[in-house]
């Protein structure tokens, strides 16, 4: 019996389930398959959504009306903007999520899309024919054609568990392992690596004695992910706060040899900035206690997430350093804490949309690719999807730029870069991080998932209606002039230069209170603040946002710019290879030409110029 | 394809010996069209006869470097043949024949582009190798080869450290804010910073002075030997003399390495008080110049010619009494620019004076250079007054990326993953 998809997406994750629901919005016909249908949606480590970098990656998967900041939202037990002290550019919404409620909203999503059906079986062999995609085959030797496949597996690629000297094949714990698929993979003559991560055991909350440990608080006012909601769904709860100590040190050092990492079985590289408790002790020594936070799984769930002591030391060792932590002494330890080494395939064999270089129609996303993560999942998983489906439809694809969106930086580190330890997203990495902010996500993206036709009316109507009213106010705030004299009355103290300042270069400096405002342009307050916000954001970085756009002008300039014909594009560091490579077939004679070859980047274009620009200087 | 090329590497005109050097993909099968037997071994210098056309047109000695140790990071041949001009000129003929190997000659500064290019050598280092290739002194000389050879490399890289550091400080405290993680500790860093580019500022300062050269103007009574001194530190008559007061009028120069540092000696007019027109002019033009002058020596007969002849003594100045063959009753050294005695000891106090370019580091030769350290400077200032002002730290971070961008344009590059590995290795990250 032979069945037909446009799309088949294998693994129902947090990659797998974005990809499905971004391809069915583009109107492809999709096919979800996926080993457990009730494990779709599953947060296999910590129950948090969001963060710094992280956080920014949801508003723009939800900008691009995607499902993880709606799910998240859903589930949000615990609202935390992270880095409130500092600029909006570099704040980060988290929420701790409910697992059992997010899983169950990604669930419904899924659902309730049409255009999605959802397979239960494991996908065993790829059918390619001559370098391009036919289908898939499942573990009951059914066979599902398709014109395009996303591969979404996960840590399941012969996803390997360690306890101590115990191990299992599985790609979570009470799970499978993808092996079948996982030796297919390997006989692509792609390049294909081993990472590991690790997660901390999980406690009964009952038996925590929550007295002694400090305790964390959600916000007051709330900062959601998705753009259509203001509010939380679910009762806020809060989380607590312990630290190990020099007898919890003593235990792990004593017992290291003990531990998969240390012993020689796990070779592979995890991730430097979510380190196991025993790298923490090996690498700092120096260091008296750790912090720990004791978060709460759901609200009707009596689990407890220990973040901060991930670990693969045998199951008696866990117990006895676990215990030897304030607040623990009695605690019951419902799952032991383990790490899983799985396959991934370096993510420089892709093109900047996700398709693999050699295989047409096949597209990778999420952990397979190196990452980790649940938001970067999602975000290739977005990017994936909606690439399948524009590959089915003879369309180009959608990529994003490193000036234009976290997603950007991501696809591009990735399929630029390559991979050797766990990839994370960090707001460091995006060189335009003053533009790139979660509060103007939808300003920067909602358009162009209007124009890819993946977003509801509805959302559109709340993004015109918003974009509307922050022009005006702009408009407004530019026009109000005051004039030094004058607002040193008021008691703001500017540098005395004859010129006069706007309401809305006022907005920039973080020393004139709300009074002050509220004297100078009393309706300034009727907006929203999430109006306020984005204006106020866009004032206060708009001269480094300004020197940004002079200095990619400046690039523009450059543009009749010849390229000497025998310059060769493979001695530059920091060129894709799949721009190396075209640049080299195409030969462009000047930098115009260059700059429309497709994929082509500012950055990338950058670095050419200054290379011939360093040529010339030396002749 | 890239392209190989050619040229004669010494200078030309007739020699003992002329190097042609060929750089390319193409010049080992070059080398092989115009040898027989064995191909030379890499790096070993070999007798090989060139034959071309069943002639031999020259024996010479053959040197091959692969592309992974050589100069220009291509294929190179090196060829020691005989000076002769039809030597070259034949060779030079067979290379650009229609059904040779394709080379083609190679442009000004092409070996060199292809060194760059390849990466073997950075900006600061190809700037030292064109400082090398027209040092005229032993200082420039010592200066250029330090700098060909990666000292300034050295400091750079140094500074891009400490800044990087600061960088990582900040990176870390937005994007690991929700974890234990040390305060900000960065005004040590940049202080320390300050103080090297300041060094640097200070030593171009000494630098521009080498590379200029420096005046010193020998001044004194009409007549007192100023111009014999002249003749004896140039070696050769140059000034006119005679035993008529006021006989030189111009301003006469000899030039002279002391230290390696090129210092012109000023002639002048004799100082006096004159009813000749001409003569007087003269002084006026004399006096605005020896204002100017690095340092001057003051030849004297008797102690009060110092204040005849209306001239401050500065710092540097040196006062000696002239023609001491014939006695000396002042309080100063002596010296006679006819015998000589005397001269080595001015010579001596000269160089006590001169800058001196301390070699432990790099030095910054030219212009571009030290406008890049000074932006850097500039990026300093601003992260110094915004940490006093508690500026945002990722507006401090975006101005202290400019400042690592700075020094990448000065030479080199950096990435984020720099920042995020010294964030990982000093701090203990990870919840
Ligand atoms: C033990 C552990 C610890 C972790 N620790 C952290 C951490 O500390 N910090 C962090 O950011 N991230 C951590 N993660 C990573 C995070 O869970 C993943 O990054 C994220 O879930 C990846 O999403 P994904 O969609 O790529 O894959 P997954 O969420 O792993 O989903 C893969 C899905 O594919 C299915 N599947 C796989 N193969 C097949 C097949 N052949 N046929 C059908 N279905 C298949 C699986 O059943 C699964 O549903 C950890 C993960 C694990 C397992």
């Amino acid at each position: 019996m032979k069945h037909f998809y446009e799309i088949i997406i294998v693994g129902g994750g947090h990659a797998g389930s974005e990809a499905a629901y971004a391809a069915a919005r583009g109107g492809s016909k999709v096919a979800l398959v996926t080993k457990k249908k009730d494990h779709i949606g599953v947060m296999s480590c910590n129950p948090a959504i969001g963060g710094l970098g992280k956080g920014h990656l949801v508003r723009e998967i939800d900008a691009l009306g995607g499902l993880m900041g709606i799910a998240a939202d859903k589930s949000g037990i615990q609202f935390r903007l992270l880095n409130k002290s500092k600029g909006p550019a570099v704040q980060g919404p988290r929420t701790q999520s409910d697992r059992l409620i997010y899983m169950q909203e990604v669930q419904n999503v899924l659902n309730r899309q049409k255009g999605i059906d959802i397979i239960e079986a494991e996908a065993t062999d790829i059918i390619i024919k001559k370098g391009k995609i036919e289908g898939i085959e499942l573990d009951n030797h059914i066979k599902i054609e398709a014109l395009s496949v996303v591969l979404t597996t996960g840590t399941f690629l012969n996803g390997v568990i360690r306890v101590g000297k115990e191990s299992l094949q599985a790609g979570r714990i009470d799970d499978f392992s993808c092996l079948k698929l996982a030796r297919k993979i390997r006989g692509f003559g792609l390049d294909v690596g081993r990472l590991k991560t690790g997660t901390p055991a999980r406690l009964s909350g009952n038996s925590i004695d929550w007295d002694k440990v400090e305790m964390q608080e959600a916000d007051e006012n709330p900062s959601l992910f998705s753009f259509m909601h203001k509010k939380p769904f679910q009762r806020q709860v809060s989380c607590g706060i312990t630290y190990t100590n020099e007898e919890t040190h003593d235990v792990i050092r004593k017992n290291l040899r003990k531990s998969a990492v240390f012993d020689g079985t796990i070779t592979s590289n995890g991730p430097r900035y979510c380190p196991s408790i025993e790298d923490k002790i090996v690498r700092f020594a120096e260091k008296d206690k750790h912090q720990v936070f004791l978060e709460p799984e759901g609200l009707n769930d009596d689990t407890v997430y220990p973040n901060g002591i991930s670990t693969s030391l045998p199951k008696d060792i866990q117990d006895t350093y676990i215990r030897s932590i304030k607040g623990l002494e009695r605690v019951k330890i419902l799952k032991y804490g383990y790490a899983v080494e799985y396959d991934f395939i370096n993510p420089k064999c892709l093109k900047s949309s996700l398709e693999l270089k050699n295989i047409s129609g096949l597209f990778l996303a999420g952990q397979i690719n190196g990452t980790t993560g649940y938001e970067e999942a999602a975000a290739q998983g977005l990017v994936a999807g909606i690439n399948a489906s524009m590959y089915c439809k003879n369309e180009h694809p959608l990529v994003l730029d490193r000036s234009e969106a976290y997603i950007g930086v991501l696809v591009d580190d990735l399929v630029t870069k390559g991979v050797i330890e766990p990839y994370r997203m960090f707001t460091s990495r995006a060189e335009f991080r003053l533009s790139l902010r979660s509060d103007n996500a939808d300003r920067r993206l909602t358009k162009k998932a209007w124009d890819l036709k993946i977003i509801s009316n509805e959302r559109k109507k709340a993004f015109d209606r918003k974009t509307k009213l922050i022009q005006e106010l702009i408009f407004t705030a530019k026009n109000k002039s005051y004039h030094t004299g004058g607002l040193a009355k008021l008691g703001i103290n500017l540098k005395k230069d004859g010129k006069k300042r706007s309401f809305f270069d006022l907005l920039s400096f973080s020393e004139i209170n709300k009074l002050q405002l509220t004297t100078l342009w009393p309706e300034y307050f009727d907006y929203d603040r999430e109006i306020r916000q984005n204006v106020e954001s866009d004032s206060k970085y708009s001269f480094y946002i300004e020197r940004q756009a002079y200095e990619v002008q400046k690039m523009k300039t450059n543009i009749g710019i010849k390229i000497p014909q025998s310059f060769d594009y493979s001695k530059i560091e920091g060129l894709s290879s799949e721009i190396k490579t075209k640049l080299k077939d195409l030969s462009p004679q000047h930098i115009d030409q260059a700059s429309r070859v497709d994929g082509m980047t500012p950055s990338a274009l950058m670095l050419i110029i200054s290379k011939i620009k360093l040529l010339k200087t030396i002749a | 394809m890239k392209d190989t090329i050619f040229a004669l590497s010494t200078a030309p005109g007739v020699s003992a010996l002329a190097v042609l050097r060929i750089s390319g993909p193409n010049a080992f099968s070059a080398l092989e069209k115009i040898i027989k037997g064995d191909f030379p071994a890499p790096r070993v210098a070999t007798l090989k006869k060139i034959v071309w056309g069943g002639d031999v047109i020259d024996e010479c000695i053959v040197l091959c470097f692969n592309s992974s140790s050589s100069f220009t990071g291509e294929q190179v041949v090196e060829l020691q043949i005989h000076g002769s001009q039809a030597v070259i000129k034949k060779i030079c003929a067979i290379f650009l024949e229609k059904d040779f190997v394709n080379l083609r000659p190679a442009e000004e500064g092409e070996f060199t582009r292809q060194a760059f290019y390849n990466g073997k050598l950075n900006l600061t280092q190809v700037e030292g190798l064109a400082e090398l290739l027209s040092a005229e002194t032993e200082t420039q000389r010592k200066w250029s080869i330090d700098t060909y050879s990666g000292t300034l490399s050295k400091d750079i890289n140094k500074w891009r450290d400490i800044l990087t550091e600061i960088l990582s400080d900040f990176e870390a405290n937005i994007d690991f804010s929700d974890e234990d993680i040390e305060p900000i500790n960065v005004s040590g860093k940049i202080d320390e910073l300050m103080v090297l580019m300041k060094e640097k500022e200070d030593m171009y300062k000494r630098v521009r002075v080498i590379k200029n050269g420096i005046e010193i103007a020998i001044i004194g009574p009409p007549n007192v030997g100023k111009s014999t001194l002249l003749n004896r530190l140039g070696n050769r008559k140059l000034a006119l003399t005679s035993e008529i007061a006021g006989t030189t009028r111009d301003i006469i120069e000899a030039k002279l390495e002391i230290k390696g540092i090129h210092v012109t000696f000023l002639d002048t007019a004799g100082l006096r008080e004159t009813n000749d027109i001409l003569e007087s002019e003269g002084i006026a033009l004399v006096k605005e110049r020896i204002n100017k002058v690095f340092s001057r020596v003051i030849l004297i007969n008797e102690e009060k010619d110092i204040d005849e002849l209306g001239v401050a003594i500065k710092e540097k100045d040196m006062v000696f009494k002239s023609k001491v063959d014939k006695g000396n009753h002042t309080k100063y050294k002596g010296l006679s620019g006819k015998t000589g005695r005397g001269v080595s000891e001015l010579i001596n106090e000269i160089e006590k004076f001169l800058p001196n370019i301390n070699r432990v580091s790099g030095i910054i030769t030219d212009e571009r250079q030290i406008k890049k350290v000074k932006e850097t400077k500039g990026v300093l200032k601003i992260l110094k007054k915004g940490l006093e002002k508690g500026e945002e730290i990722e507006i401090l971070a975006e101005e202290c990326r400019r400042g690592v961008r700075f020094l990448d344009e000065l030479e080199g590059k950096i990435d984020t993953e720099l920042v995020l590995g010294n964030i990982f290795r000093k701090f203990c990250i990870g919840k």
